[in-house]
């Protein structure tokens, strides 16, 4: 998967390419947003905030706990708001071998011009409560030189609560968007926070749709297989992501992204779901 | 996983290995005599695996492979062997970080011979077996030849800190290429609910711009709290374009455990850069 990341940046070769950290930080156990580092300095050199590679673990979790968890960059310098990414879906603790386990770290490119002057404030808010803190810190990839890409700006819908019952659909939050021009991508999440018994699993559909997404409207989904079902004792975490490109054009500049989900199979715990849009815009 | 965009020419691929490494962690070749098919002009790339055989709970072995000989005119040629991970007693799970592709693009000639190497940088109960893939072409490509370079092994202690690792000499350099860092524990058992968050600082003052870089490694792997006997490893590989001040520098390692664990860990970095051969 490190391939994947390194494959992800092979093309900003030659415009200096630096990274330094943020965190990790312990996020605490709430679902309020927790800052990973208020008052991040941007090094002076940077130019462009190229992406992040966001990591985030449950410190000693309790059995089958999860993390689904958005991030954010804020700040008053800071000219890439709104700019939310999900971190990794990190898998709790399997009861009868007490694995615990990330979905490997991703790059989300955000292309977000910068002085070298500015103040930053990283963050992160949970989806669900977890019993034990979470640590979460970020690798930030930056140029010295502006890539020329367009910036992508991002934002994601909070927990949708699954069910225990099959054929199961449900409305998640809206999506609201300003100064949209094109969308860059989708993204939709769905974990299991909770005992799962033995040889269940999750299949389950993301339905995005936007009035003025031009030409088609309506995309659907599903997300990548279950991972995870430990049958010996019953004790399970599943979780599923799912990324994919979509180039649609935004017939006025603000926007609302409806989401959906449909689950279809029975589970011992209601998952629970997150959608999230990436777009190309202007301040 | 492996795939890669080199097909507008005549792709050859040979195989070196499997070959039993030992348990020790001096270098053994995995192919001393590895001939270089007559078609060959230039070595695209390789992918290297390893594993452990039969490994005890807890063995895993983090190694470097490089590729030497008197013929292969573009030493030094080093990189990171996946971390095998051994084998967790409750479940008998034994794994391997997938294998990855290193591009070289060393222009060779057919028949030449290469003495292919890895070296394991902590001690294992049972012999580690490693292979690896060669991918060459039959045209060469003109892109500039990538030089490799490992630390060996930064031991970690059990807490919360930040370690000094072994320097990397460039004696040769114009521009680097790329970074990575790697994590592992080996031989030794983790207890119930530990977890490993890996730093990589990586400094040099004959670097262009920019002198210091940090990131993390891919989040920990396994934990196994029935009977407390674990493997964790984490690696991160990125692009670094850099021109250097001057042809010969010296990088400097560090490694931030920002955990509390009870067995300790083994880091190592690599830089990956272009310049001359020697």
């Amino acid at each position: 998967m490190t391939n994947q990341i390194l494959k992800a940046l092979e093309s900003y070769r030659g415009i200096g390419l630096f990274y330094d950290t943020v965190g990790p930080a312990a996020v605490g156990t709430g679902v309020a947003r927790a800052a990973i580092d208020a008052e991040y300095s941007v090094p002076s050199a940077a130019r462009e905030l190229v992406g992040v590679i966001p990591t985030i673990m449950g410190e000693a979790p309790a059995p089958a706990e999860s993390i689904l968890a958005i991030g954010d960059i804020i700040g008053a310098d800071f000219k890439g708001i709104p700019c939310e990414f999900p971190f990794p879906v990190a898998a709790g603790k399997l009861g009868a071998i007490d694995q615990l386990e990330t979905t490997p770290m991703e790059f989300w490119p955000i292309h977000a011009p910068l002085k070298g002057t500015e103040d930053l404030n990283f963050g992160q808010e949970m989806c669900d409560a977890n019993a034990a803190d979470a640590q979460a810190g970020l690798t930030l990839v930056f140029s010295e030189k502006p890539s020329g890409r367009d910036q992508i700006f991002g934002k994601f819908s909070r927990e949708i609560a699954g069910s225990t019952t099959a054929a199961y659909v449900a409305e998640g939050t809206d999506i609201k968007i300003s100064n949209a021009l094109k969308m860059y991508e989708m993204v939709a999440i769905a974990v299991c926070a909770g005992i799962v018994t033995a040889d269940q699993e999750l299949a389950s559909k993301a339905t995005m749709k936007c009035s003025v997404w031009d030409p088609i409207q309506t995309q659907e989904f599903f997300l990548a297989p279950i991972h995870a079902i430990e049958a010996t004792s019953g004790v399970a975490t599943v979780k599923q992501i799912m990324r994919l490109p979509l180039d649609a054009k935004f017939k006025t500049l603000n926007a609302v992204v409806e989401t959906i989900i449909e689950q279809y199979d029975a589970l011992t715990v209601a998952p629970m779901y997150a959608h999230g849009v990436r777009w190309y815009g202007s301040k | 996983m492996v795939r890669e965009q080199v097909t507008q020419m005549g792709l050859i691929y040979r195989t070196a290995g499997p070959t039993a490494t030992g348990v020790a962690t001096a270098r053994a070749s995995i192919k001393s005599d590895f001939k270089v098919p007559a078609e060959a002009r230039e070595l695209i790339g390789v992918m290297v695996g390893i594993q452990i055989e039969q490994p005890n709970e807890g063995d895993s072995i983090l190694a470097v492979w490089d590729i030497a000989g008197k013929d292969y005119r573009y030493q030094p040629c080093e990189g990171l062997a996946p971390v095998g991970n051994g084998k967790l007693s409750v479940i008998d799970e034994m794994s391997t970080t997938p294998m990855e592709i290193w591009k070289i693009h060393a222009p060779l000639n057919g028949n030449e011979v290469l003495d292919i190497g890895i070296e394991p940088l902590s001690a294992m109960g049972v012999n580690g077996q490693a292979f690896m893939t060669l991918i060459f072409s039959t045209v060469r490509t003109g892109k500039p030849v990538i030089y490799g370079k490992a630390s060996r092994e930064i031991a970690t202690g059990t807490a919360v800190a930040l370690t000094d690792g072994t320097d990397i000499g460039i004696d040769d350099g114009s521009r680097m290429h790329e970074l990575w860092g790697v994590v592992t524990i080996g031989t030794a058992t983790v207890v119930v609910a530990e977890e490993l968050l890996a730093e990589f600082i990586m400094r040099c003052t004959g670097w262009k711009g920019v002198q210091e870089q940090k990131f993390f490694a891919e989040p920990m792997h396994a934990i196994d709290g029935t009977t407390g006997v674990n493997t964790v490893q984490a690696i991160m590989r990125l692009p670094f374009d850099r021109e250097l001040k001057t042809n010969a520098v010296t990088i400097k390692t560090q490694a931030y455990n920002h955990d509390v664990l009870s067995a300790a860990g083994i880091y190592a970095h690599g830089v990956r850069w272009i310049g001359a051969p020697g």
